[in-house]
Protein backbone atom coordinates (compact mmCIF):
# COMPACT_ATOMS: atom_id res chain seq x y z
CA UNK A 1 0.00 0.00 0.00
CA UNK A 2 1.37 3.62 -1.01
CA UNK A 3 2.08 5.69 1.92
CA UNK A 4 3.84 8.85 0.89
CA UNK A 5 4.74 11.82 2.83
CA UNK A 6 2.18 14.52 3.14
CA UNK A 7 -0.27 12.66 0.62
CA UNK A 8 -3.74 10.54 1.55
CA UNK A 9 -3.02 6.63 0.94
CA UNK A 10 -3.68 5.71 -2.99
CA UNK A 11 -5.04 2.32 -4.15
CA UNK A 12 -2.51 -0.06 -4.06
CA UNK A 13 -2.44 -0.61 -8.15
CA UNK A 14 -1.70 3.22 -8.25
CA UNK A 15 1.58 2.20 -6.93
CA UNK A 16 3.04 -0.39 -9.09
CA UNK A 17 2.04 1.05 -12.35
CA UNK A 18 4.85 2.27 -14.44
CA UNK A 19 4.86 5.94 -15.40
CA UNK A 20 3.32 6.12 -18.61
CA UNK A 21 0.26 4.84 -17.24
CA UNK A 22 0.08 7.07 -14.67
CA UNK A 23 0.22 9.88 -17.39
CA UNK A 24 -2.87 8.37 -19.38
CA UNK A 25 -4.65 8.02 -16.07
CA UNK A 26 -4.36 11.88 -15.75
CA UNK A 27 -5.26 12.74 -18.36
CA UNK A 28 -8.03 10.32 -19.23
CA UNK A 29 -9.54 9.12 -15.99
CA UNK A 30 -12.34 10.71 -13.82
CA UNK A 31 -11.76 13.31 -11.50
CA UNK A 32 -10.93 11.82 -8.37
CA UNK A 33 -8.87 8.83 -10.79
CA UNK A 34 -6.89 11.98 -12.23
CA UNK A 35 -6.39 13.48 -8.82
CA UNK A 36 -4.61 10.26 -6.86
CA UNK A 37 -2.66 9.60 -10.22
CA UNK A 38 -1.03 13.41 -10.57
CA UNK A 39 -0.03 12.69 -6.87
CA UNK A 40 1.30 9.70 -7.48
CA UNK A 41 3.01 9.99 -10.48
CA UNK A 42 4.61 13.04 -8.97
CA UNK A 43 5.60 11.31 -5.40
CA UNK A 44 7.01 8.43 -7.53
CA UNK A 45 9.34 10.47 -9.63
CA UNK A 46 11.28 11.65 -6.54
CA UNK A 47 11.41 8.24 -5.35
CA UNK A 48 12.42 6.56 -8.68
CA UNK A 49 15.06 9.16 -9.23
CA UNK A 50 16.56 8.54 -5.62
CA UNK A 51 16.19 4.33 -6.09
CA UNK A 52 18.46 4.55 -9.87
CA UNK A 53 20.68 6.76 -8.31
CA UNK A 54 20.83 4.01 -5.10
CA UNK A 55 21.13 1.17 -7.90
CA UNK A 56 23.94 2.86 -9.35
CA UNK A 57 25.56 3.34 -6.44
CA UNK A 58 25.24 -0.31 -6.11
CA UNK A 59 26.84 -1.21 -9.74
CA UNK A 60 29.89 -2.62 -10.06
CA UNK A 61 32.28 0.61 -11.39
CA UNK A 62 34.82 0.52 -13.94
CA UNK A 63 38.39 0.84 -12.06
CA UNK A 64 36.68 0.12 -8.61
CA UNK A 65 35.70 3.36 -7.52
CA UNK A 66 33.48 4.06 -4.78
CA UNK A 67 30.32 5.86 -6.00
CA UNK A 68 29.13 8.80 -4.88
CA UNK A 69 26.54 8.81 -1.70
CA UNK A 70 23.33 9.02 -3.38
CA UNK A 71 21.74 12.61 -2.94
CA UNK A 72 17.95 12.93 -1.44
CA UNK A 73 16.16 16.34 -1.38
CA UNK A 74 18.33 18.69 0.61
CA UNK A 75 17.49 22.34 1.31
CA UNK A 76 21.77 22.81 1.43
CA UNK A 77 21.12 26.15 3.10
CA UNK A 78 23.99 28.47 3.19
CA UNK A 79 23.42 31.64 5.18
CA UNK A 80 25.62 35.24 4.65
CA UNK A 81 26.21 38.28 6.74
CA UNK A 82 26.95 41.38 4.54
CA UNK A 83 28.32 42.85 7.55
CA UNK A 84 26.33 46.53 6.67
CA UNK A 85 27.78 46.17 3.29
CA UNK A 86 26.68 45.16 -0.15
CA UNK A 87 29.28 42.67 -1.21
CA UNK A 88 27.51 39.95 -2.03
CA UNK A 89 27.18 36.55 -0.71
CA UNK A 90 29.23 38.02 1.89
CA UNK A 91 30.88 36.09 4.99
CA UNK A 92 29.13 32.45 5.79
CA UNK A 93 27.97 32.54 9.12
CA UNK A 94 25.60 29.34 8.75
CA UNK A 95 25.61 26.69 6.66
CA UNK A 96 23.15 23.59 6.46
CA UNK A 97 22.91 21.65 9.96
CA UNK A 98 25.13 24.14 11.51
CA UNK A 99 23.92 25.23 15.19
CA UNK A 100 21.80 28.31 15.86
CA UNK A 101 23.89 31.20 15.75
CA UNK A 102 23.61 34.08 18.40
CA UNK A 103 22.25 36.33 15.23
CA UNK A 104 18.39 36.62 14.87
CA UNK A 105 18.63 37.79 11.18
CA UNK A 106 20.64 34.49 10.55
CA UNK A 107 18.52 32.31 12.15
CA UNK A 108 14.92 33.77 10.91
CA UNK A 109 16.89 33.68 7.45
CA UNK A 110 17.82 30.15 7.40
CA UNK A 111 14.68 28.48 9.11
CA UNK A 112 12.73 30.58 6.48
CA UNK A 113 14.15 29.08 3.67
CA UNK A 114 14.16 25.62 5.33
CA UNK A 115 10.41 26.12 5.44
CA UNK A 116 10.10 27.22 2.09
CA UNK A 117 11.98 24.49 1.22
CA UNK A 118 9.97 21.86 3.44
CA UNK A 119 6.56 23.55 1.79
CA UNK A 120 7.94 22.90 -2.03
CA UNK A 121 9.18 19.62 -1.57
CA UNK A 122 6.51 17.89 0.50
CA UNK A 123 3.20 19.88 -1.08
CA UNK A 124 3.94 19.62 -4.41
CA UNK A 125 7.02 17.46 -5.32
CA UNK A 126 9.23 20.39 -5.79
CA UNK A 127 12.80 19.96 -5.31
CA UNK A 128 13.84 23.37 -4.80
CA UNK A 129 13.52 26.59 -6.59
CA UNK A 130 14.43 24.85 -9.85
CA UNK A 131 12.93 21.14 -8.65
CA UNK A 132 16.68 20.21 -9.11
CA UNK A 133 18.07 20.62 -5.60
CA UNK A 134 19.36 24.17 -6.28
CA UNK A 135 21.12 25.41 -2.86
CA UNK A 136 19.29 27.94 -0.93
CA UNK A 137 21.57 30.97 -0.32
CA UNK A 138 21.09 33.73 1.85
CA UNK A 139 22.31 37.38 2.79
CA UNK A 140 21.80 39.43 5.91
CA UNK A 141 22.48 42.57 6.87
CA UNK A 142 23.01 44.06 3.72
CA UNK A 143 23.59 47.51 3.50
CA UNK A 144 22.79 49.88 5.89
CA UNK A 145 19.20 50.06 7.68
CA UNK A 146 18.14 48.72 4.03
CA UNK A 147 14.46 48.84 4.53
CA UNK A 148 13.82 45.92 1.66
CA UNK A 149 14.55 42.01 0.44
CA UNK A 150 14.68 40.75 -3.00
CA UNK A 151 15.72 37.82 -4.58
CA UNK A 152 18.15 38.21 -7.52
CA UNK A 153 18.00 34.92 -9.30
CA UNK A 154 20.79 33.33 -7.14
CA UNK A 155 20.02 34.17 -3.52
CA UNK A 156 18.11 36.24 -1.18
CA UNK A 157 19.26 39.35 0.03
CA UNK A 158 17.89 40.95 3.59
CA UNK A 159 18.01 44.44 4.64
CA UNK A 160 17.93 45.16 8.51
CA UNK A 161 15.29 47.93 8.24
CA UNK A 162 15.48 51.31 9.78
CA UNK A 163 13.67 50.38 13.17
CA UNK A 164 11.32 53.31 12.63
CA UNK A 165 9.72 51.81 9.38
CA UNK A 166 10.24 48.42 9.13
CA UNK A 167 12.03 45.97 11.00
CA UNK A 168 14.38 43.25 10.08
CA UNK A 169 13.33 41.60 6.40
CA UNK A 170 14.24 38.36 8.08
CA UNK A 171 11.32 38.51 10.73
CA UNK A 172 8.07 37.53 8.73
CA UNK A 173 7.97 33.78 6.74
CA UNK A 174 6.03 34.58 4.26
CA UNK A 175 7.68 37.27 3.04
CA UNK A 176 10.93 34.83 2.81
CA UNK A 177 8.80 32.07 0.96
CA UNK A 178 7.47 35.50 -1.44
CA UNK A 179 10.71 36.36 -2.44
CA UNK A 180 12.22 32.68 -2.93
CA UNK A 181 8.76 31.81 -4.75
CA UNK A 182 9.91 34.68 -7.51
CA UNK A 183 12.56 32.12 -8.14
CA UNK A 184 10.05 29.16 -8.53
CA UNK A 185 8.11 31.63 -11.56
CA UNK A 186 11.54 32.14 -12.88
CA UNK A 187 12.04 28.43 -13.64
CA UNK A 188 8.35 28.40 -15.04
CA UNK A 189 6.53 30.97 -16.39
CA UNK A 190 8.42 33.70 -16.33
CA UNK A 191 5.86 36.09 -15.98
CA UNK A 192 7.47 39.26 -17.19
CA UNK A 193 7.53 41.55 -14.12
CA UNK A 194 5.76 44.81 -15.57
CA UNK A 195 2.14 45.65 -15.82
CA UNK A 196 -0.82 42.26 -15.37
CA UNK A 197 1.91 39.82 -15.96
CA UNK A 198 4.04 41.70 -13.23
CA UNK A 199 1.01 41.76 -10.83
CA UNK A 200 0.41 38.28 -11.75
CA UNK A 201 4.28 37.67 -10.48
CA UNK A 202 3.78 39.39 -7.49
CA UNK A 203 0.33 37.43 -6.53
CA UNK A 204 1.99 34.17 -7.07
CA UNK A 205 5.23 35.13 -4.73
CA UNK A 206 1.80 36.42 -2.43
CA UNK A 207 0.17 33.22 -2.94
CA UNK A 208 2.74 30.88 -1.71
CA UNK A 209 4.30 32.92 0.47
CA UNK A 210 1.37 33.47 3.11
CA UNK A 211 0.61 29.16 1.88
CA UNK A 212 4.35 28.63 3.37
CA UNK A 213 2.91 30.43 6.63
CA UNK A 214 -0.36 28.90 6.75
CA UNK A 215 1.52 25.01 6.35
CA UNK A 216 4.17 26.13 8.81
CA UNK A 217 1.52 27.36 11.35
CA UNK A 218 -1.05 24.53 10.33
CA UNK A 219 -3.70 27.24 9.85
CA UNK A 220 -6.90 26.00 7.60
CA UNK A 221 -7.98 29.17 5.43
CA UNK A 222 -10.54 30.31 7.33
CA UNK A 223 -8.14 30.85 10.51
CA UNK A 224 -5.58 32.05 8.58
CA UNK A 225 -4.85 35.92 8.86
CA UNK A 226 -3.73 36.47 4.81
CA UNK A 227 -1.72 39.32 5.50
CA UNK A 228 1.66 39.35 3.61
CA UNK A 229 4.60 40.87 5.66
CA UNK A 230 2.81 40.75 9.26
CA UNK A 231 5.24 42.08 11.89
CA UNK A 232 7.40 43.64 9.29
CA UNK A 233 6.07 47.06 10.43
CA UNK A 234 7.93 48.95 13.22
CA UNK A 235 5.83 49.58 16.18
CA UNK A 236 4.53 53.33 15.96
CA UNK A 237 3.49 52.87 12.17
CA UNK A 238 0.51 52.52 11.21
CA UNK A 239 -0.78 49.05 9.72
CA UNK A 240 -0.19 45.93 10.20
CA UNK A 241 0.96 44.18 7.31
CA UNK A 242 2.54 45.19 3.26
CA UNK A 243 -0.66 43.95 1.83
CA UNK A 244 -3.64 42.03 3.02
CA UNK A 245 -5.26 39.33 0.66
CA UNK A 246 -8.06 38.88 2.62
CA UNK A 247 -9.15 42.88 2.30
CA UNK A 248 -6.91 44.66 0.33
CA UNK A 249 -6.32 47.91 0.62
CA UNK A 250 -6.72 47.97 4.35
CA UNK A 251 -3.27 46.71 5.63
CA UNK A 252 -1.95 50.22 6.38
CA UNK A 253 -2.55 53.72 6.53
CA UNK A 254 -0.02 55.79 7.97
CA UNK A 255 1.16 59.47 7.94
CA UNK A 256 4.29 58.68 6.19
CA UNK A 257 3.81 55.59 4.29
CA UNK A 258 0.26 56.81 2.99
CA UNK A 259 -2.80 54.40 2.44
CA UNK A 260 -2.48 51.38 1.34
CA UNK A 261 -3.11 51.67 -2.78
CA UNK A 262 -4.28 47.64 -3.57
CA UNK A 263 -7.63 47.48 -5.22
CA UNK A 264 -10.10 44.77 -4.38
CA UNK A 265 -11.48 44.34 -7.98
CA UNK A 266 -10.80 45.05 -11.34
CA UNK A 267 -13.50 48.39 -11.23
CA UNK A 268 -10.51 49.94 -9.28
CA UNK A 269 -7.42 48.75 -11.45
CA UNK A 270 -4.87 51.31 -10.97
CA UNK A 271 -3.18 52.60 -14.13
CA UNK A 272 0.55 53.88 -13.27
CA UNK A 273 4.07 54.25 -14.64
CA UNK A 274 5.43 53.89 -10.89
CA UNK A 275 6.38 49.99 -9.68
CA UNK A 276 6.65 48.46 -13.22
CA UNK A 277 3.56 49.77 -13.85
CA UNK A 278 1.42 48.81 -10.23
CA UNK A 279 3.02 45.35 -9.93
CA UNK A 280 2.27 45.77 -6.03
CA UNK A 281 -0.81 47.36 -6.56
CA UNK A 282 -2.77 45.55 -8.93
CA UNK A 283 -1.92 42.19 -7.57
CA UNK A 284 -4.56 42.75 -4.87
CA UNK A 285 -6.92 41.65 -7.67
CA UNK A 286 -5.74 38.47 -8.03
CA UNK A 287 -4.31 37.97 -4.75
CA UNK A 288 -8.37 38.29 -3.55
CA UNK A 289 -9.25 36.34 -6.08
CA UNK A 290 -7.49 33.37 -4.32
CA UNK A 291 -8.05 34.02 -0.61
CA UNK A 292 -11.65 34.21 -1.97
CA UNK A 293 -11.40 30.95 -3.14
CA UNK A 294 -9.25 28.87 -0.38
CA UNK A 295 -12.03 30.28 2.02
CA UNK A 296 -14.89 29.07 -0.15
CA UNK A 297 -13.27 25.15 -0.70
CA UNK A 298 -12.17 25.20 2.82
CA UNK A 299 -9.79 22.90 4.67
CA UNK A 300 -5.89 23.65 4.17
CA UNK A 301 -5.93 26.18 1.34
CA UNK A 302 -2.29 24.75 0.34
CA UNK A 303 -3.98 21.52 -0.57
CA UNK A 304 -6.76 22.41 -3.13
CA UNK A 305 -6.61 26.18 -3.92
CA UNK A 306 -2.93 25.99 -3.66
CA UNK A 307 -2.89 22.75 -5.85
CA UNK A 308 -4.74 24.47 -8.48
CA UNK A 309 -2.53 27.87 -8.77
CA UNK A 310 0.68 25.70 -8.31
CA UNK A 311 -0.63 23.55 -11.21
CA UNK A 312 -1.65 26.67 -13.48
CA UNK A 313 2.18 27.93 -12.77
CA UNK A 314 3.35 25.21 -14.23
CA UNK A 315 1.09 24.71 -16.73
CA UNK A 316 2.29 25.48 -20.87
CA UNK A 317 -0.56 27.71 -21.48
CA UNK A 318 1.04 30.30 -19.25
CA UNK A 319 2.93 32.69 -20.91
CA UNK A 320 5.79 35.32 -19.69
CA UNK A 321 2.32 38.00 -21.01
CA UNK A 322 -0.20 36.68 -19.51
CA UNK A 323 -2.53 38.83 -18.41
CA UNK A 324 -5.27 38.79 -15.52
CA UNK A 325 -8.25 36.87 -17.68
CA UNK A 326 -5.66 34.54 -19.23
CA UNK A 327 -4.44 33.52 -15.74
CA UNK A 328 -7.96 33.49 -14.42
CA UNK A 329 -9.27 31.00 -16.99
CA UNK A 330 -6.29 28.60 -16.45
CA UNK A 331 -7.09 28.06 -13.14
CA UNK A 332 -10.58 27.59 -13.85
CA UNK A 333 -9.46 24.80 -16.21
CA UNK A 334 -7.31 23.17 -14.03
CA UNK A 335 -9.21 23.05 -11.41
CA UNK A 336 -11.95 21.29 -13.86
CA UNK A 337 -9.17 18.90 -15.38
CA UNK A 338 -8.26 18.10 -11.03
CA UNK A 339 -11.65 18.20 -9.71
CA UNK A 340 -14.06 18.22 -12.53
CA UNK A 341 -16.00 20.94 -14.02
CA UNK A 342 -19.09 21.29 -12.01
CA UNK A 343 -16.92 20.72 -8.76
CA UNK A 344 -16.97 22.74 -5.02
CA UNK A 345 -14.02 23.66 -6.17
CA UNK A 346 -13.72 24.59 -10.11
CA UNK A 347 -17.13 26.68 -9.06
CA UNK A 348 -15.20 28.60 -6.48
CA UNK A 349 -12.10 29.14 -8.72
CA UNK A 350 -14.61 30.96 -11.12
CA UNK A 351 -16.96 32.69 -8.59
CA UNK A 352 -14.06 33.93 -6.92
CA UNK A 353 -12.63 35.80 -10.10
CA UNK A 354 -16.15 36.64 -11.14
CA UNK A 355 -16.48 38.67 -7.30
CA UNK A 356 -13.09 40.85 -8.21
CA UNK A 357 -14.36 41.81 -11.69
CA UNK A 358 -11.61 39.56 -14.08
CA UNK A 359 -14.29 36.86 -15.26
CA UNK B 1 26.26 95.14 -17.05
CA UNK B 2 23.15 93.00 -17.58
CA UNK B 3 24.99 90.13 -19.02
CA UNK B 4 27.36 90.12 -16.74
CA UNK B 5 24.33 90.30 -14.08
CA UNK B 6 22.65 87.21 -15.87
CA UNK B 7 25.78 85.19 -15.72
CA UNK B 8 26.54 86.40 -11.74
CA UNK B 9 22.66 84.96 -11.29
CA UNK B 10 23.53 81.49 -13.34
CA UNK B 11 26.74 81.31 -10.90
CA UNK B 12 24.61 81.56 -7.73
CA UNK B 13 21.88 78.90 -8.78
CA UNK B 14 22.92 76.38 -5.94
CA UNK B 15 22.67 72.78 -6.45
CA UNK B 16 19.21 70.77 -6.14
CA UNK B 17 19.50 67.37 -5.61
CA UNK B 18 15.85 65.14 -6.16
CA UNK B 19 16.20 61.15 -5.49
CA UNK B 20 13.44 59.19 -6.69
CA UNK B 21 13.04 55.42 -4.91
CA UNK B 22 10.81 53.32 -6.78
CA UNK B 23 10.10 49.35 -6.15
CA UNK B 24 10.63 47.32 -3.25
CA UNK B 25 8.81 44.94 -1.59
CA UNK B 26 6.13 46.91 -1.33
CA UNK B 27 4.58 49.98 -3.01
CA UNK B 28 3.72 53.02 -0.33
CA UNK B 29 2.80 56.11 -1.73
CA UNK B 30 4.31 58.25 0.93
CA UNK B 31 7.66 56.75 0.14
CA UNK B 32 7.36 57.18 -3.57
CA UNK B 33 7.62 60.98 -3.29
CA UNK B 34 11.14 61.98 -4.08
CA UNK B 35 13.60 63.46 -1.82
CA UNK B 36 15.10 66.68 -2.07
CA UNK B 37 18.06 68.24 -0.78
CA UNK B 38 18.81 72.41 -1.30
CA UNK B 39 22.38 73.31 -1.07
CA UNK B 40 21.14 76.42 0.22
CA UNK B 41 19.60 74.45 3.22
CA UNK B 42 23.63 73.26 3.70
CA UNK B 43 26.53 74.90 5.60
CA UNK B 44 29.48 75.65 3.41
CA UNK B 45 31.05 72.35 4.81
CA UNK B 46 28.07 70.46 3.65
CA UNK B 47 27.56 72.20 0.14
CA UNK B 48 31.42 71.46 -0.49
CA UNK B 49 30.74 67.64 0.62
CA UNK B 50 27.86 67.49 -2.06
CA UNK B 51 29.70 69.01 -4.47
CA UNK B 52 32.38 66.48 -4.04
CA UNK B 53 29.81 63.23 -3.65
CA UNK B 54 27.96 64.31 -7.35
CA UNK B 55 31.60 64.40 -9.12
CA UNK B 56 32.18 61.28 -7.91
CA UNK B 57 28.90 59.59 -8.34
CA UNK B 58 29.28 60.91 -12.18
CA UNK B 59 32.66 59.86 -12.41
CA UNK B 60 31.72 56.41 -11.90
CA UNK B 61 31.37 53.72 -14.83
CA UNK B 62 27.62 53.53 -16.30
CA UNK B 63 26.77 56.99 -14.94
CA UNK B 64 25.25 58.44 -17.88
CA UNK B 65 22.23 60.21 -18.41
CA UNK B 66 19.18 57.88 -18.77
CA UNK B 67 21.43 54.86 -18.79
CA UNK B 68 18.82 51.55 -18.45
CA UNK B 69 19.81 49.62 -15.52
CA UNK B 70 18.13 46.13 -14.77
CA UNK B 71 15.84 45.69 -11.76
CA UNK B 72 14.87 42.26 -9.72
CA UNK B 73 11.94 41.20 -8.44
CA UNK B 74 11.44 43.28 -5.14
CA UNK B 75 14.57 44.92 -6.15
CA UNK B 76 15.34 49.01 -5.96
CA UNK B 77 15.75 51.39 -8.58
CA UNK B 78 17.10 54.92 -7.90
CA UNK B 79 17.49 57.78 -9.94
CA UNK B 80 18.86 61.14 -8.85
CA UNK B 81 18.46 64.29 -10.65
CA UNK B 82 20.88 67.46 -10.32
CA UNK B 83 20.09 70.65 -11.34
CA UNK B 84 22.66 73.48 -11.26
CA UNK B 85 24.21 76.04 -12.89
CA UNK B 86 25.18 73.42 -15.34
CA UNK B 87 21.93 72.58 -16.55
CA UNK B 88 20.05 69.32 -15.20
CA UNK B 89 21.83 65.63 -14.84
CA UNK B 90 20.10 62.30 -14.04
CA UNK B 91 21.16 58.95 -13.53
CA UNK B 92 20.01 55.41 -12.40
CA UNK B 93 20.86 52.09 -10.83
CA UNK B 94 19.31 49.61 -9.64
CA UNK B 95 19.62 46.91 -6.56
CA UNK B 96 21.67 44.95 -6.50
CA UNK B 97 24.26 47.16 -8.51
CA UNK B 98 24.85 50.24 -6.68
CA UNK B 99 28.41 51.48 -6.95
CA UNK B 100 30.00 52.97 -3.84
CA UNK B 101 29.89 56.40 -5.20
CA UNK B 102 26.18 56.66 -6.13
CA UNK B 103 25.36 54.79 -2.75
CA UNK B 104 27.32 57.42 -0.77
CA UNK B 105 25.29 60.34 -2.49
CA UNK B 106 21.98 58.92 -2.12
CA UNK B 107 22.72 58.70 1.85
CA UNK B 108 23.82 62.20 1.93
CA UNK B 109 20.65 63.00 0.25
CA UNK B 110 18.78 60.93 3.11
CA UNK B 111 20.22 62.14 5.74
CA UNK B 112 19.91 65.93 4.72
CA UNK B 113 17.06 65.94 2.42
CA UNK B 114 13.30 65.67 2.96
CA UNK B 115 10.18 64.55 1.38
Amino acid sequence: MCNHIGHHRAPPIFCILPPHMLKEIAKNGTPQQRSIAIDTWATDHTFRQIRSVQAALLAPRRGGAVAPVPAVPSARRSIYTASHTETLPGKLVRAEGGPKSNDDSVDEAYDGLGATFEFYLEIFHRNSIDDAGMPLTGTVHYGEQYDNAFWNSQQMVFGDGDGTLFNRFTIALDVIGHELTHGVTEQTAGLAYSGQPGALNESVSDVFGSLIKQYTLKQTADKADWLIGSGLLASGVKGVALRSMREPGTAYDDPVLGKDPQPTNMAHYVITSQDNHGVHINSGIPNHAFCLAARDIGGYAWEKAGRIWYETLNDSHLKANTNFKAFAKLTVSNASRLYGASSPEATAVSKAWGTVGVL
Amino acid sequence: MAACAANSEQKELPMHAELFIDGGVGFFPGLARPIVLDEKALSAEDREELSRLVSAARAEPAAAEGAAVKAVPDGRSYRIRITSANGTTEFSRADPSVPPAFSALMAFIKQRGHR
